[in-house]
């Protein structure tokens, strides 16, 4: 009966969800490594019979990581490792081997470089430590790390064969679902002492809110004029004659 | 409720802490041995509502990405950025700057040990060598009354010229501590640090030995805040946070045309 109000309804959900995830890329504009997501819609079509004209509704479909590299800002800490190219760092996580482009990472008291969470980066599959007494942390763009001591190991630099399937898990962590192993990358790059920002383009964030915002009130007045026409139909016809 | 209106709560919440940082950066601009601190950030946990994979059909298409809804964002650590500061020439005897790495072992009136890198020392009324606050260095050197000049060299030896002496006389030598992480002490002010679980047990030894810098008298080590970067990081979390007000703006708009629903 009121398919246009149902129809209202499917885009007035799916605005929702798009400023939710616009707000989450908003509020991780400054978390390093972030990649910012991006709600993707559909069309649904809906026509059971040949009479019926066909209904198209919206869904949202998926969201889409946008996996383009963030600007890299120099910040002289040591222990910060910047990805230049498409590249992963391995980490050690009490679930297992999770995947990060967090650029900032210290140590922890055993010397262990561990991101902010505590989960220690993988160098050649075990946690890089570092030696006692060492003054001076030098890290390759290959991810050959010494220190004055002598070196320590290589870091671990992997890629997936379809990075889009990762599923975010929040600390800045990815999580590949099965069958999805990491490989050995050669083509990206460590930057020492350089932090990747937040991918996130703040400005078209904030057109994105616009825009949610603007569809959402017109598209509200279509239900309001859908609402008035019923209630049209209603009085008029259903007035005894 | 709209989950938007949370997160951007959350995103003003982090970019004030960042705020918070910044200014107490700033501040100390002028704090001998200060070492610049810095907000970092993660997301929050993710919200599945399609898991990228699932199976789209019954012959097998997976979803490429699924739906995953982001909570949000955290302060994920307030870290130390332990980078040498300049060094400046006071030429006061009892200013020590420490070039590399290690700190002073300093006495609190407690018992406890704390270690700084604010060098610039003083004598108390007993001629002990204290800090700023009357602190006692450790170990306890006391300067006599008839010395005239002191020298403090690389190794943090202290010694001292008295009338009448043609030798100088050494009166002891300064303990450096190091630690694993010196990241993870805790600050606790007055430009001291105590050991803490993250830190790791202090390592002593003497300045200028392998893993120890070394004292250079008459110099103080600058505070390592760079103004221009933290300026910069202030305009940047400022507008963040404005953008994350937006976000709450836009969430109360639509919820102010739902409930003009009729």
């Amino acid at each position: 009966m009121s398919n246009a109000t149902y129809i209202a309804l499917s885009l007035q959900n799916g605005l929702r969800r798009k400023l939710e995830v616009a707000a989450n890329n908003i509020a991780n504009a400054s978390t390093s490594g972030f990649k910012g997501d991006q709600l993707v819609f559909h069309e649904l079509l809906d026509g059971k019979t040949e009479k019926q004209p066909k209904l198209s509704y919206v869904i949202d479909q998926g969201t889409a990581t946008d996996f383009r590299e963030g600007a890299l800002s120099a910040t002289n800490a040591p222990l910060d490792f910047a990805i230049e190219g498409q590249g992963f760092f391995a980490v050690k996580t009490p679930d297992g081997i999770r995947y990060t482009r967090n650029s900032q990472f210290t140590m922890d008291s055993r010397g262990q470089v561990v991101t902010a969470a505590g989960h220690a980066l993988l160098a050649s599959g075990s946690p890089l430590i570092i030696p006692t007494g060492a003054k001076e942390i030098t890290v390759t763009p290959e991810g050959g790390v010494s220190t004055d001591l002598g070196n320590i190991g290589k870091i671990d630099l992997v890629t997936f064969n379809d990075p889009r399937l990762l599923v975010k898990e929040g600390n800045s962590l990815w999580n590949p679902p099965e069958g999805e192993t990491a490989k050995p990358t050669t083509s990206a790059r460590i930057l020492q002492g350089m932090k990747e920002e937040s991918n996130v383009n703040t400005v078209v964030a904030m057109t994105d809110l616009i825009e949610v915002n603007r569809a959402y009130s017109s598209i509200q007045k279509l239900m309001d004029t859908e609402h008035e026409r019923l209630r049209n139909a209603i009085s008029k016809l259903g007035k005894p004659a | 409720m709209m989950r938007s209106l949370n997160i951007g709560a959350g995103g003003m919440m982090a970019q004030q802490t960042n705020v918070d940082v910044i200014s107490n950066n700033i501040a100390n601009l002028s704090t001998t041995g200060f070492k610049r601190q810095r907000a970092a950030f993660q997301d929050l946990i993710y919200q599945n509502l399609r898991h990228p994979g699932a199976t789209s059909s019954d012959t097998g298409t997976v979803v490429p990405a699924g739906i995953q809804l982001g909570l949000g964002v955290k302060t994920s650590e307030i870290a130390r950025i332990l980078e040498q500061g300049t060094l400046a020439n006071t030429s006061r005897p009892l200013d020590v700057a420490i070039e590399g790495k290690g700190y002073l072992q300093i006495t609190l009136p407690d018992g406890r040990t704390a270690y700084t890198r604010d060098g610039s020392l003083s004598l108390s009324p007993t001629g002990e060598i204290v800090t700023a606050d009357g602190y006692s260095v450790q170990p306890s050197i006391a300067v006599p009354q008839n010395a005239r000049s002191i020298t403090i060299d690389e190794t943090g030896q202290v010694s001292v010229q008295i009338d009448g002496q043609t030798a100088p006389q050494v009166l002891g030598q300064f303990q450096m501590a190091t630690f694993v992480n010196d990241a993870g002490l805790e600050a606790v002010g007055r430009n001291l640090f105590i050991e803490s679980a993250a830190s790791g047990s202090p390592v002593t030894g003497v300045a200028g030995s392998t893993g120890f810098g070394s004292l250079q008298q008459g110099f103080l080590e600058n505070s390592n805040v760079n103004v221009v970067n933290e300026l910069t990081t202030l305009i940047t979390a400022q507008r963040s946070y404005e953008m994350n007000s937006k976000v709450i703006e836009t969430s109360d708009k639509m919820m102010g045309t739902v409930s003009q629903m009729q």
